[in-house]
């Protein structure tokens, strides 16, 4: 027993210390650039931060959720450097414990609302779309994203209490984590029917579109981005400017986001 | 989205053995005094100690946010850990679900030493931290390894606390069990398909190494 004990104790010591080692090293690496951004972001964000990791030669560190849970975090523990939320409200949360750094903020990108269906949703929902098409029960469960958490589902909520049916939806609604969520539940077949974001919309190939929310009922939907006080607001400041300029904004219009107000270029 | 796999798996491992470390050593003594020795308030102790195994994730998430926030007890007593939404976080949410496990499978392994042979060498003039470290320790050794593994097998599938505390941040706190989540609320049903294998083979060789630590000869059991 002792010998192959020896071994044994010879082998522990020689690799804990390497796992304690890699255990450090690999928690402590250069500071990278925290982003906190919208989940409907996601795809478009990721094009533009490899980009710009390339060219600014930072790291930069995605952090991909609904906007209330971001701002949540944001204010819990003030490790983000840049948040890019898809609703004001958000944004003014963060704003108002101060930590936004001042006049960084600025309305990048707006978005549009779109009605989705699952290929084999009952045909009730042909065109001309009316938002009264969707109160017949048949449908099932309408996906969208929780109004309470998530600007996306601020907004759709928006736009079916103006249409004058959200008291007789709701209780039909499946509220998801976030804008991206409540576009898979349908993707996935859990919901026939849901209302997301029409970047998200058009960046499925599995899901029918049904209607693009237009004209006064349409609520409007900006995407806010400003840098973050506490960590280095000059890297922070830079990406914002990135964020901007106008590479950034060619890969936000091919995922379907259009520019915000004519005052920035 | 494959380039965040890695990652993940590296911090689902790290996270998981630093779990492991933080709660392994309060754990097995908390197991220990709870085979071994009776003290004023031990129900209480065992019971308050097996709360996360009872408790959603969810709440205990939520009292480590609470706890943790700069706005909240710590915080407003001018300690700042600056643990949440890092990779420290994840640690301390999933030590924090860990510990019972390993308290309560190291108290067995402690009960399951024959007392006589402690008071043998007591008897033949051990102090007690000998008899601890010369007797009890390598008896009931085998179970006590059973423990950490158990402790790090629940450290690797951890979701509910560490999201509320550390977030799902890639290459930072972003563990597979959270990857997972993030997948499938992407609509990437074969990426999310792919990690649950993944974690499916983690979890068999850690379970697979558990049973075969309480199996084999001469275990503590």
């Amino acid at each position: 027993m002792s010998g192959a004990a020896s071994t044994r104790r010879a082998v522990i010591a020689r690799v804990a210390p390497a796992l304690l080692a890699a255990l450090a090293g690999g928690c402590d690496a250069p500071p990278a650039l925290d982003v906190y951004a919208a989940a409907s972001l996601g795809d478009a964000l990721r094009e533009v931060v490899a980009v710009y990791e390339r060219e600014a030669g930072v790291e930069v560190r995605l952090n991909l959720r609904g906007s209330g849970d971001l701002a949540r975090q944001i204010l819990a523990a003030r490790r983000a450097d840049v948040f890019f939320s898809a609703g004001r409200a958000e944004m003014e949360r963060v704003a108002a414990a101060g930590l936004v750094v001042p006049g960084s903020e600025r309305a990048l990108l707006t978005n549009r609302l779109a009605v989705i269906a699952a290929p084999d949703a009952p045909a009730v929902l042909a065109r001309p779309f009316a938002p009264e098409a969707l109160l017949d029960a048949s449908i099932g469960r309408v996906s969208i994203a929780h109004p309470g958490i998530v600007p996306a589902g601020r907004y759709a909520r928006e736009w079916l209490e103006r249409a004058g049916v959200w008291a007789r939806l709701e209780a039909r609604i499946a509220p998801a984590v976030h804008a991206r969520a409540a576009l898979a539940a349908v993707e996935s077949g859990a919901a026939p029917v849901g209302i997301v974001y029409a970047s998200d919309a058009a960046a499925s190939a599995r899901v029918r579109l049904v209607h693009v929310v237009a004209g006064e009922l349409a609520p409007r939907i900006e995407y806010p981005c400003a840098a973050l006080r506490g960590g280095d607001e000059r890297r922070a400041l830079d990406f914002v400017a990135f964020l901007a300029g106008a590479r950034a904004r060619a890969v936000f219009r091919a995922h379907g986001f259009a520019p915000a107000g004519a005052e920035e270029r | 989205m494959d380039g965040s796999v890695l990652p993940a798996l590296s911090v689902t491992l790290r996270v998981a053995l630093a779990a492991t470390v933080l709660c392994g050593l309060p754990g097995v003594a908390l197991g220990y005094l709870l085979a071994r020795r009776s003290f004023p308030g031990k129900i209480a102790v065992e019971t308050l100690s097996a709360l996360p195994l009872v408790l959603p994730p969810t709440a205990v998430g939520f009292l480590l946010l609470r706890l943790f926030s700069l706005d909240g007890p710590l915080g407003a007593a001018g300690l700042s850990f600056d643990v949440l939404l890092t990779w420290k976080g994840a640690v301390l949410a999933s030590a924090a679900m860990a510990f019972p496990l390993v308290a309560r499978t190291a108290r067995v392994a402690f009960e399951g030493v024959e007392p006589r042979l402690e008071t043998m060498a007591r008897s033949l003039g051990f102090s007690r931290t000998r008899v601890l470290v010369a007797v009890t320790l390598p008896l009931a050794r085998r179970g006590l390894l059973a423990a950490v593994a158990l402790g790090f097998g629940r450290a690797l599938g951890e979701f509910g606390a560490t999201a509320i505390v550390a977030g799902s941040i890639a290459g930072e706190t972003q563990t597979l069990s959270l990857l997972i989540y993030e997948e499938l609320n992407l609509g990437h049903d074969a990426a999310a398909l792919r990690l649950v294998g993944l974690t499916a083979v983690l979890a068999f060789g850690v379970l697979f190494a558990v049973e075969r630590l309480l199996r084999a000869k001469g275990v503590a059991r």
